[in-house]
C-alpha cells in the first residue's frame, strides 16, 4: 500500500420523480341518482345534499405530485495491492397517500468496500460495509382494522374534509359513527421512525499453497430503530376518541451476525478440473426492544412527545422484551468439470436451526447439476450454432422460517391476572397461550429441473427449463378447532402442513443486433406454472384459511386442500340474480325451493349437491389466485449518444379477491359499480339490490364468484429514454454525461376494479399466514406513475 | 510479515473452524416464557394456573352471555347504532347470518375448560410443603367449579356440545356433541366435588372476595338441576343428584352460609340514588370480578367490557354514563312491576320520564323502547367523564362493576321453588318480597310455581336468568311470553321459532363446524334456510 495510487472516477447521478394519474376508484357521489335503493333503504342521505358538496375523498387521501429525489455519487480506485470503491446516496419521497409530511420517506445510504493483499496474494484482508439512515413518517395500509385505503372509498361524500364550523377545522359526518379519514390521519399518524442499519461482511482469506483457501467471514446487519409518536385529544367519532394527550416513544434493536468459515480446495490432472469446498456457518439473530407510553403531557405536541413529560402516572406504561435465535449448517460441494464441456457439482448440507425441537433440529440437504456444452465436442459443430449446453439438476434446501419455539409448551404470564379480595389485589395467572407442536421440523423444497441455453447466428439466444418442484412437509399455521382451548389467532399451533407440487416451464427468447451505430436488442421470457396441493396430513385433508379477513366474522374463504391449487377460493358459485319472484319459487331442488328467503334482485347461489338447501356444502372453488402464466419484454437500444428503452410485464389467468368494494354492509359510500345493481326486472343479472347488510340471503355475506376478478394485467414497467452529451463535452474530461427521462408504471392494461392489480397482499395477519393466502385486495397502497428526470455524470 | 506470521494464521484460522461447530449453540429459549416441562411444580405455579382459569371469566364483551341471554329473553331488543352490524339483532329475533355469531362464547368456553383441565391434569405433579396439604383439593375444586361454569354456559348457549375431559392434541380435537344427560352429569359430577372440597368462605368483603366457594358451588348445582330437570323434563340429573339433595345444598346455604339480603335492593347496583354500590357484599354467592386497573390499555382484559354495551348511544346522561344503545329495555318488563316496588327504578330507567320527553338522542339509535338498564349501566361523573375515565380508564373497556353470577336472592327463590308447598316456600319467597318493598303488606300466602317464576322475572331482570327460567317452562310459556312482552315493530319484529323447530340455542359457530371436519352438527333449526331470515 505504501506504494499506492488512486486512480479515481467519481460518478454523479440524481434524479426527480414526479408522479401523476394516479389509480383512482369511481365514487358514488352525492348526485341522489342512488340516493334509494330498490327496497327504499338509504344509501345515501338526500337531506344533506343541498348543504354540502360533494366530496371525493381519494382528491383528500392522495398527495398529487408527490416529489421523488435521488442523488448519488461514487468514486473507485486502488493500486496493484488493494482496490476500493465508495459511495454515498440520498433518497427522498414523499408518500402518495396523506396529506403534505404526512407519510414521507427518507433515506441516506453510504457504502465502502475493498480489498487488500496483506502479504503477497498469500492473505488478503476484505470488507463490504454498508450504513444507511432512514427517517419516515408512516401510515397504516394493510388490514381491514387499520386500513386507510379502504376507509376512503366507504366515507360518505357528504361532508367536508375541512369543516373551520368545527372547533379542530375537521368536518363531521351525519352518522355519528363515521370518522374523518382525513382528521384520522392527522391526528393518528404524528410519528416518526429512524432507522440506522449497518451491514455488511468483513473477511480474511489464505491461501498458503496453490489451489487451497482458508476463508473467515464475519457478515453482519444491525439494525437499530427508534420510533417517536404522538397522539393529541380528539373525537372524530363515537368510536374515535382520545382523552389524553399521549406519547409513545420505543426502540428496537435487531442484530444479525453471520460466520462462515470455508476450506476450498482446487486442482485439475489432464484436463479434469475438481474444486472441494467445505466450511460451515453459524448465524445468530438477537432483538432487544424497550418502549413506554406517557400520558396527559406538559407541552402537548410532538416535538415534546417524550416520556418524561407526561403527567398521570396511573396510564403511564412500559415494555420490553429480547429473543435469540440460532442456526448452524455445515456443508460440503464438489465440483467438477472435464475440459470445461462436461459440468458436474454435488452439495451436501446439514443445517441446524433453533425453530426446531432437539429432535428435529438438523436437516440434511443433497444437491446435484450436470451439464454437458455440446458445441465444445467436435462433432457437434453448427456454423449456425454458437452455444449449447444441456443441463439437469436435482436439488433440495430447507425452509425454517416459522414463529420461534413452535415445538415447545411455554407458559406465559401476560394478560392472564385476576383481582380478589375487597379491597382488590392482583393475582398473576399463567398458562401456555399457544399449542405446541414438538414434531414441527424442516420444510424440504426438491426442485428437479431439466433445460438447456442456446445461441444461435451471433444474435439470438434461447434458454429453456422444465422444471417441477416439490415442496414436502410445508411449514403453516393449521388451525384446529377451539375445543383445544384457543385464546387467539396466535394460539394455533404451527405444523407441517403437506406437500405441494409446482410444474412448469420457463422460456426465454432474446435478439440482439448492432446495424452501424444502432444498436438494439430485444429479450421475451414466459413461463407457466401449475400448482397443486398433494396431500395434507390433518384429519379433513384441509388447512383453513383465516376468518374474519374481508370483515368482522367474515367466513373462511381460501384453503388448502389435496388435489387443489395452494390457497384457491372457496366459495359459492352463482347463477345471476332472481329477477322475479316466480323465479325464486321455481328454483327447486329435490322438491324444496331452495332459497325460499331471497327476494327479487337478491342472488341465485347454485345447489351443487342437489338437496335443496344452499348451504356450505356447495362451496367450491371459485378461483384460482396463481396466474397460469407470466410474460415480460424488454427492449433496449441505442443510436450514437441517444438510448430509448421500455420493459413490460405481465401476467395471466390469476384470479383476486376484491374485498375493497364494501358492497357487504350499509356502508355510506360504494364505488360506482353500486350503480349496476339490480333495481327492478332486467336491470341487472350480476350485481344484487342494494341492502343494509341484513338480507336473509347473504348476497355479499356468503363469499361467491361475486368477489372474485380477473386478475391478469399488462404493464408498462418503464419506459426510459436519454442522451449522453458527453461527445460533445469532451473537452470537460467527462466520460459520461447522460440527461435522461424515464416513466416508471407508464400504462397498465387490467379488467381489475381495484387499484393495482399487484395486491401482493395476503390476510390480516401476515406474519403467521404467509405461506397461505395470496390474491386478497383489502387496499393495496397502489403504485403510482412516476416520472423521472435525471443526470448521470462520470468522470 | 513472514512465513511464520502466516503460519500462525493458519492454525488460527483452523480453530475458528473448530470453535463454530459447538451443537449446543442451538439452544436457545425465550426470555419471557417458562417451559411446562419446569412448571406446574409447586404451590405458586399451581395457583397461577387456576387464576388464569379465573381470568377466562372476565373475557366477554359485547357477547357476555348474560347480555345473550336478556337480548332473547322478552327484557331487551337488539338495539345498537343506525348502521351497525346487525349481530344485537340476530340474537333477539332468532336469525343468523354472521356464521360465527356464538364463536366468542364457543372459544372462550373451551378456553375455560382447556385451563381448568390443565390444573386438574397437572396438579398430581406438585410437592406440596407442610400445612399445605388441603390446597391440592381446593385448588382442584376450583378448577373444577370453573369448569362446571363454563361447561353450563356453553350448555345453556348452544345446547348441543362436545365433552372435552382432557387436554387435548389437536389430533384429538374431533369429538362429537355428547348427550345433554352426559353433558349434565359432568357438570354435577364436578359441582359435587367443588361442594365437598373448597372451603365455607363467609360471604362480604375480605381478602377472598371472588373466589369459589362450597356455597356457590352449591347453589350452581341448584340452578343447573333446575334447568336441566325443567328444560329436558327429567326428575333428576342422570341418576346422581336428586331433587332432595338439591333441595338440602340451598337449605345448607340458607342455615349456615351466613348470607342476607342487603337491606336495599338498589344498593346491589353501581347506579342507584345513595351513590353506594356494595362491591362483594353480604349477598353475593359468587361474582365475576371487573377492575379499572387495565387504565385503558386494550392488551389487558380486566375491566367489564360489555357495560358500555348497554349505555345509552353515544351520549352521557349523568348519572348514566355513554354507551352503544345496544339491548334497549322492553317497555314491557318496566310496566310489569308494581309502582310501590323498589325493583323497577333500581332495574330500569324511564328515558322519558328522567330526562324529559324527546330528550334522549335518538338520531343514532337504532330501537329506541324508551327505556334503558339501570342494572350495569356505568356511571358517570359529569357529561364529559364517565367513572371509568375518571379513574383513569377508557369507557369501553375499564368499567367496573362485578357480575353477579349467584346472588342470595336467588338462592331462597330456588329454595322457595323446591319447597313449593312445604310451608318454607311462603317464608323464603316473602323474604325477597319485604325486601322489595320495603314493607310486609305486599307478602304472599300461598304459592304456585307461576307466582315464584313472576317474581324470578322481577328480580333478576337484566341478569342474564329470564331466558333460561323461560325455557325450563317449556317451548309453549317460552314463545308466549317472547312474542307478547318483546318490544315489536315492523322492522324488527320478533317472534319464537319452536314452531320451526327452534330449540332455543345458538347456532353452533360454522367455522368451528367446518373444522371440525362435520363432526359437529348443527340443529335442524340452524340447517333450514328459515334460519337466515329475521322472521318478518
Amino acid at each position: 500500500m505504501d506504494e499506492g495510487y488512486i486512480n479515481s472516477n467519481p460518478k454523479y447521478r440524481t434524479n426527480k420523480k414526479y408522479p401523476y394519474n394516479l389509480p383512482f376508484l369511481p365514487q358514488l357521489d352525492a348526485n341522489g341518482d342512488v340516493a334509494y335503493d330498490s327496497d327504499g333503504n338509504v344509501l345515501i342521505d338526500p337531506s344533506v345534499f343541498d348543504s354540502v358538496k360533494t366530496v371525493n375523498w381519494q382528491d383528500y387521501m392522495f398527495n398529487k405530485n408527490a416529489p421523488v429525489q435521488s442523488h448519488s455519487i461514487g468514486i473507485d480506485g486502488g493500486s496493484e495491492k488493494s482496490i476500493f470503491s465508495a459511495s454515498v446516496n440520498y433518497f427522498a419521497q414523499d408518500g402518495i397517500i396523506g396529506t403534505h409530511d404526512q407519510s414521507s420517506y427518507e433515506r441516506i445510504t453510504a457504502r465502502i468496500n475493498s480489498e487488500t493483499q496483506i502479504y503477497k496474494d498469500i492473505f488478503t484482508f476484505g470488507e463490504n460495509i454498508t450504513f444507511a439512515h432512514i427517517t419516515s413518517h408512516g401510515i397504516g395500509v394493510g388490514n381491514i382494522y387499520g386500513n386507510n385505503v379502504k376507509g376512503f372509498i366507504s366515507t360518505s361524500p357528504t361532508f367536508l374534509p375541512y369543516d373551520d364550523s368545527f372547533p379542530d377545522g375537521f368536518g363531521r359526518s351525519i352518522y355519528p359513527s363515521e370518522t374523518n379519514p382525513i382528521a384520522n390521519m392527522y391526528y393518528r399518524c404524528q410519528n416518526k421512525t429512524i432507522d440506522n442499519k449497518a451491514l455488511g461482511n468483513v473477511y480474511l482469506q489464505l491461501s498458503p499453497i496453490k489451489g487451497l483457501k482458508l476463508k473467515t467471514d464475519l457478515g453482519f446487519d444491525v439494525s437499530i430503530s427508534e420510533n417517536n409518536s404522538y397522539t393529541p385529544v380528539y373525537n372524530l367519532s363515537t368510536l374515535d376518541i382520545n382523552q389524553h394527550t399521549t406519547a409513545n416513544m420505543s426502540f428496537y434493536r435487531n442484530s444479525k451476525y453471520n460466520w462462515e468459515n470455508t476450506i476450498n480446495y482446487s486442482f485439475s490432472f489432464r484436463k479434469n478440473n475438481i474444486n472441494l469446498l467445505a466450511g460451515n456457518t453459524v448465524r445468530e439473530i438477537t432483538g432487544y426492544n424497550a418502549g413506554g407510553a406517557a400520558y396527559d403531557l406538559i407541552i402537548p405536541d410532538f416535538e415534546h412527545a417524550i416520556l418524561s413529560n407526561g403527567t398521570n402516572d396511573s396510564l403511564k406504561t412500559n415494555f420490553g422484551s429480547k429473543s435469540e435465535e440460532s442456526f448452524l449448517s455445515f456443508f460440503g460441494r464438489v465440483n467438477y468439470d472435464y475440459n470445461e464441456k462436461i459440468l458436474f457439482t454435488g452439495v451436501f448440507r446439514r443445517d441446524g436451526s433453533t425453530k426446531f425441537g432437539p429432535s428435529n433440529r438438523f436437516g440434511n440437504f443433497f444437491s446435484f447439476s450436470g451439464g454437458y456444452i455440446l458445441t465444445q465436442e467436435e462433432f457437434f459443430k453448427f456454423t449456425w450454432l454458437d452455444f449449447l449446453k444441456i443441463r439437469a439438476s436435482w436439488g433440495q434446501n430447507g425452509n425454517d422460517n416459522i414463529t420461534p419455539f413452535a415445538y415447545q409448551s411455554l407458559i406465559s404470564l401476560s394478560d392472564k391476572n385476576y383481582y380478589f379480595g375487597n379491597p382488590q389485589t392482583k393475582y398473576i395467572g399463567a398458562a401456555p397461550d399457544q399449542i405446541p407442536n414438538s414434531s414441527v421440523r424442516w420444510e424440504t423444497a426438491t426442485m428437479t429441473d431439466i433445460g438447456f441455453d442456446a445461441r444461435f447466428l451471433n444474435s439470438i439466444t434461447l434458454t429453456f427449463d422444465w422444471y417441477k418442484k416439490f415442496q414436502k412437509d410445508w411449514l403453516v399455521t393449521i388451525r384446529v378447532p377451539e375445543l383445544t382451548g384457543i385464546l387467539n389467532d396466535n394460539s394455533y399451533p404451527i405444523g407441517n402442513g403437506g406437500d405441494v407440487s409446482n410444474t412448469g416451464v420457463e422460456i426465454a427468447l432474446g435478439y440482439q443486433k448492432v446495424i452501424g451505430d444502432f444498436n438494439f436488442s430485444v429479450n421475451g421470457n414466459f413461463s407457466y406454472n401449475k400448482n397443486k396441493v398433494l396431500h395434507i396430513p390433518t384429519v379433513d385433508s384441509i388447512i383453513h384459511g383465516q376468518t374474519g379477513v374481508l370483515y368482522t366474522n367474515f367466513e373462511e374463504f381460501y384453503r388448502a386442500e389435496d388435489g387443489y391449487p395452494l390457497s384457491f377460493f372457496w366459495g359459492y358459485k352463482t347463477d345471476g340474480i332472481f329477477q322475479d319472484s316466480a323465479q325464486i319459487s321455481q328454483y327447486t331442488n329435490n322438491g324444496k325451493i331452495i332459497q325460499p328467503n331471497a327476494k327479487p334482485g337478491d342472488v341465485i347461489f347454485q345447489d351443487l349437491n342437489g338437496d335443496g338447501v344452499i348451504n356450505s356444502e356447495d362451496k367450491t372453488m371459485v378461483g384460482n389466485p396463481w396466474p397460469k402464466f407470466i410474460y415480460g419484454l424488454s427492449f433496449s437500444s441505442s443510436y450514437k449518444g441517444f438510448d430509448l428503452s421500455f420493459v413490460l410485464q405481465g401476467v395471466y389467468g390469476n384470479d383476486i379477491a376484491n374485498g375493497i368494494s364494501s358492497m357487504n354492509t350499509f356502508s355510506p359510500n360504494k364505488t360506482t359499480d353500486a350503480l349496476d345493481r339490480w333495481h327492478g326486472p332486467g336491470t341487472s343479472n350480476r350485481m344484487p339490490r342494494m341492502t343494509d347488510g341484513a338480507e336473509a340471503n347473504k348476497n355479499w355475506r356468503n363469499f361467491s364468484d361475486l368477489y372474485m376478478e380477473d386478475g391478469s394485467f399488462l404493464k408498462v414497467r418503464s419506459i426510459n429514454f436519454g442522451y449522453d452529451f458527453s461527445g460533445i463535452l469532451h473537452k470537460f474530461t467527462v466520460t459520461q454525461c447522460r440527461l435522461y427521462v424515464s416513466v416508471v408504471n407508464a400504462f397498465t392494461f387490467t379488467q381489475y376494479k381495484g387499484f393495482d392489480p399487484e395486491v401482493g397482499y395476503g390476510d390480516h395477519d401476515y406474519s403467521r399466514y404467509q405461506n397461505m393466502s395470496t390474491g386478497i385486495d383489502l387496499g393495496t397502497y397502489p403504485q403510482s406513475r412516476q416520472f423521472l428526470f435525471g443526470l448521470n455524470l462520470k468522470f | 510479515m513472514n512465513m511464520n506470521k502466516v503460519i500462525i494464521l493458519t492454525g488460527l484460522l483452523f480453530f475458528i473452524f473448530l470453535m463454530g461447530c459447538s451443537e449446543d449453540f442451538l439452544d436457545k429459549q425465550p426470555f419471557d416464557k417458562v417451559t411446562s416441562g419446569t412448571f406446574y411444580k409447586t404451590r405458586e405455579d399451581i395457583e397461577q394456573a387456576v387464576i388464569a382459569v379465573y381470568d377466562v371469566l372476565q373475557r366477554d364483551s359485547w357477547n357476555a352471555p348474560n347480555l345473550i341471554a336478556e337480548s332473547m329473553s322478552d327484557n331487551c331488543s337488539g338495539g345498537g347504532g343506525i348502521v351497525d352490524g346487525f349481530g344485537q339483532n340476530e340474537f333477539d329475533q332468532f336469525y343468523c347470518i354472521d356464521p360465527d355469531l356464538g364463536d366468542p362464547n364457543w372459544q372462550n368456553g373451551y378456553l375455560g375448560i382447556y385451563r381448568a383441565n390443565l390444573v386438574i391434569e397437572n396438579i398430581g405433579n406438585v410437592k406440596w410443603a407442610s400445612g399445605e396439604s388441603g390446597l391440592a383439593a381446593q385448588y382442584t375444586g376450583e378448577a373444577r367449579f370453573l369448569r362446571a361454569y363454563f361447561y353450563f354456559n356453553l350448555a345453556k348457549i348452544f345446547g348441543h356440545i362436545p365433552l372435552v375431559t382432557k387436554i387435548l392434541t389437536p389430533d384429538e380435537a374431533y369429538i362429537p356433541q355428547a348427550d345433554p344427560e352426559d353433558v349434565y352429569k359432568y357438570i354435577a359430577e364436578d359441582l359435587v366435588y367443588a361442594i365437598e372440597n373448597l372451603p365455607a368462605t363467609p360471604p362480604g368483603p375480605g381478602p377472598n372476595a371472588g373466589r369459589a366457594t362450597k356455597w356457590a358451588a352449591e347453589a350452581m348445582l341448584a340452578r343447573a338441576w333446575l334447568f336441566y330437570t325443567g328444560y329436558y323434563k327429567k326428575s333428576d340429573i342422570a341418576g346422581i343428584v336428586t331433587k332432595m339433595q338439591v333441595t338440602n345444598y340451598l337449605d345448607d346455604i340458607i342455615t349456615n352460609g351466613g348470607f342476607t339480603l342487603l337491606p336495599d335492593f338498589s344498593g346491589l347496583w353501581e347506579l342507584n340514588e345513595n351513590n353506594d354500590y356494595n362491591k362483594d357484599n353480604i349477598e353475593i354467592l359468587f361474582a365475576i370480578k371487573y377492575t379499572y386497573l387495565g387504565h385503558g390499555d386494550w392488551n389487558i382484559n380486566d375491566g367489564n367490557r360489555w357495560q358500555v354495551m348497554v349505555g345509552p348511544r353515544n351520549k352521557t346522561y349523568v348519572p348514566y354514563a355513554k354507551g352503544w344503545g345496544i339491548f334497549p329495555v322492553n317497555p314491557s318488563i318496566y310496566y310489569a312491576y308494581d309502582t310501590a316496588d323498589t325493583r323497577r327504578n333500581a332495574t330500569i330507567v324511564n328515558w322519558e320520564e328522567f330526562l324529559g320527553p324527546g330528550v334522549y338522542d335518538i338520531s343514532d339509535q337504532r330501537q329506541y323502547t324508551g327505556f334503558g338498564w339501570n342494572k350495569y349501566g356505568a356511571k358517570a361523573f359529569s357529561e364529559n367523564q364517565t367513572v371509568a375515565e375518571g379513574y383513569g380508564g377508557n369507557f369501553m373497556i375499564d368499567n367496573f362493576q362485578d357480575l353477579t353470577i349467584l346472588r342470595y336472592a336467588d338462592v331462597l327463590l330456588m329454595a322457595a321453588e323446591l319447597h313449593l308447598g312445604d310451608g318454607k316456600d311462603v317464608e323464603y319467597f316473602n323474604r325477597v318480597r319485604d325486601r322489595a318493598f320495603q314493607d310486609d303488606a305486599h307478602r304472599i300466602s300461598s304459592l304456585t310455581i307461576h307466582d315464584i317464576m313472576e317474581e324470578r322475572r322481577l328480580e333478576f331482570a337484566l341478569e342474564g336468568l329470564r331466558y333460561y327460567d323461560l325455557l325450563r317452562q317449556g317451548m309453549d310459556v317460552t314463545k308466549a311470553a317472547i312474542e307478547a312482552n318483546s318490544f315489536q315493530t315492523d322492522e324488527f319484529p320478533v317472534s319464537f321459532p319452536s314452531d320451526k323447530g327452534f330449540e332455543g340455542f345458538l347456532k353452533i359457530p360454522e367455522t368451528q363446524v367446518s373444522l371440525s371436519n362435520n363432526t359437529l352438527k348443527q340443529s335442524d333449526y340452524w340447517e333450514s334456510a328459515a334460519s337466515n331470515s329475521p322472521t318478518h
